[in-house]
């Protein structure tokens, strides 16, 4: 049984499923779903349970968009922001989808305002304590198209499968299995430029 | 390129997928040792939000449209009873020419006047005056009595026009609040209408 409907059955039994609404059968939702509305009810840990859920997609595309020493900085900025905001989430089922923006739209603001405050040094990714060969490659892989850099991140950092991928961010399987493709295809030639030079 | 393998991680690894994994694992999300700090919210006010969010658009915007529709039809009638009064008394206070005077105006006292009144505050030393007097005053008293009583005549259809004048307001008066509850009742059956509806569509959607 995968995670996400062992994590379902276990929130089937707690008492945050009990807030939910009754409306439609539990076992018709997902876990997401559920505990969207526990957190809507006023349950933080289940708040903490979607945190735990999907930390690593939020991580993973703030990754492929800011500098690795901000990244957990702004982790935590998206889930703050989020847990603000989540009443005004229409489906609790499209949680991953808003927050995967919610984490995008933090990365653009995040650039915005480094423009006007100032600019930072050019090696800065090789003063920081980031193995040098990762760094390259993920500099590598910021160079490739948004879907595609981001989907990569998220297999190749995150260690998720393209299903997984897709559940979480909400984009379809399809998307994402031409995304890791045709992203996976111009990372070898840029590596292959690279080690050629 | 092993396809299934950049997929799903499944069939034989890919050579060059599983270095760059390696490499880039070591920029993997990290689990923090403390917990996220979330911000402090009152229990009540959760609460509270969480028992309006589902109830609020609809029920509430139908209840504050009927209490200012029946605020509003209280000030319109109290407005149109204040008007239908004033119209009465400026009436009474100053009457248009031609218009006969209203009944309080017909029927106030005559001021006293010295001749007519026949014992007055008299001296003792006009005694004899007035006793002489006292025998034409009997024919004056007789005559000022009749000529009131006909000015009283005069005055009826005056007093029954304005009698039928006021009555004929109320009757509007009644008429138009009749009118103003059989629109409140119209509205609140739509509202009732509409509040059904909704409820339905959520019943249909509970999740939005």
């Amino acid at each position: 049984m995968s995670e996400a409907g062992m994590t379902g059955e276990r929130l089937l039994m707690t008492s945050a499923s009990r807030t939910a609404a009754a409306a439609q059968p539990a076992r018709d939702r997902s876990p997401e779903t559920i505990l969207v509305e526990a957190v809507r009810g006023g349950d933080r840990n289940a708040f903490g349970q979607l945190y735990d859920l999907y930390a690593p997609m939020v991580h993973g595309i703030l990754l492929a968009r800011v500098p690795f020493d901000e990244v957990d900085d702004l982790v935590q900025d998206v889930f703050l922001l989020a847990f603000k905001r989540i009443h005004t989430l229409r489906e609790a089922g499209a949680f991953g989808g808003w927050l995967a923006m919610i984490a995008r739209n933090r990365a653009v603001d995040f650039h915005r305002r480094r423009r006007e405050t100032e600019e930072l040094p050019e090696d800065l990714a090789r003063r920081s304590s980031v193995d040098p060969e990762a760094a390259e490659a993920l500099r590598l892989i910021r160079t490739l198209p948004d879907a595609y850099r981001e989907t990569l991140v998220l297999r190749l950092v995150e260690g998720m499968t393209g299903p997984e991928i897709a559940e979480r961010t909400g984009l379809t399987p399809a998307s994402v299995r031409v995304n890791l493709h045709r992203g996976m295809k111009m990372l070898r030639k840029k590596l292959g430029m690279e080690s050629g030079k | 390129m092993n396809e299934d393998y950049l997929w799903d991680k499944a069939g034989e690894p890919d050579a060059e997928i599983e270095r760059l994994e390696q490499m880039l694992g070591s920029l993997r999300y990290q689990r923090p040792a403390e917990p996220l700090p979330l911000p402090a919210r009152s229990r009540a006010w959760t609460s509270v939000r969480a028992w309006l969010r589902p109830a609020f658009s609809p029920a509430f915007a139908i209840a504050a449209t009927l209490v200012i529709l029946l605020l509003a039809g209280g000030w319109w009638l109290g407005l149109r009873r204040a008007q239908s009064n004033g119209g009465t008394n400026t009436a009474a206070v100053n009457p248009a020419p031609g218009t006969p005077p209203p009944s309080s105006v017909a029927y106030a006292p005559p001021p006293p006047v010295g001749p007519v009144n026949p014992v007055g505050n008299m001296a003792p030393k006009d005694e004899k005056r007035s006793s002489a007097r006292q025998s034409v005053t009997p024919r004056r008293v007789i005559h000022q009595a009749t000529s009131e009583s006909a000015q009283s005549l005069a005055k009826v259809p005056a007093i029954n026009n304005a009698r039928r004048a006021r009555s004929e307001e109320i009757a509007r008066g009644q008429e138009a609040k009749a009118q103003l509850i059989k629109a409140l009742l119209i509205t609140s059956d739509k509202l009732n209408t509409v509040q059904k509806k909704i409820q339905g569509t959520q019943e249909r959607n509970p999740i939005s």
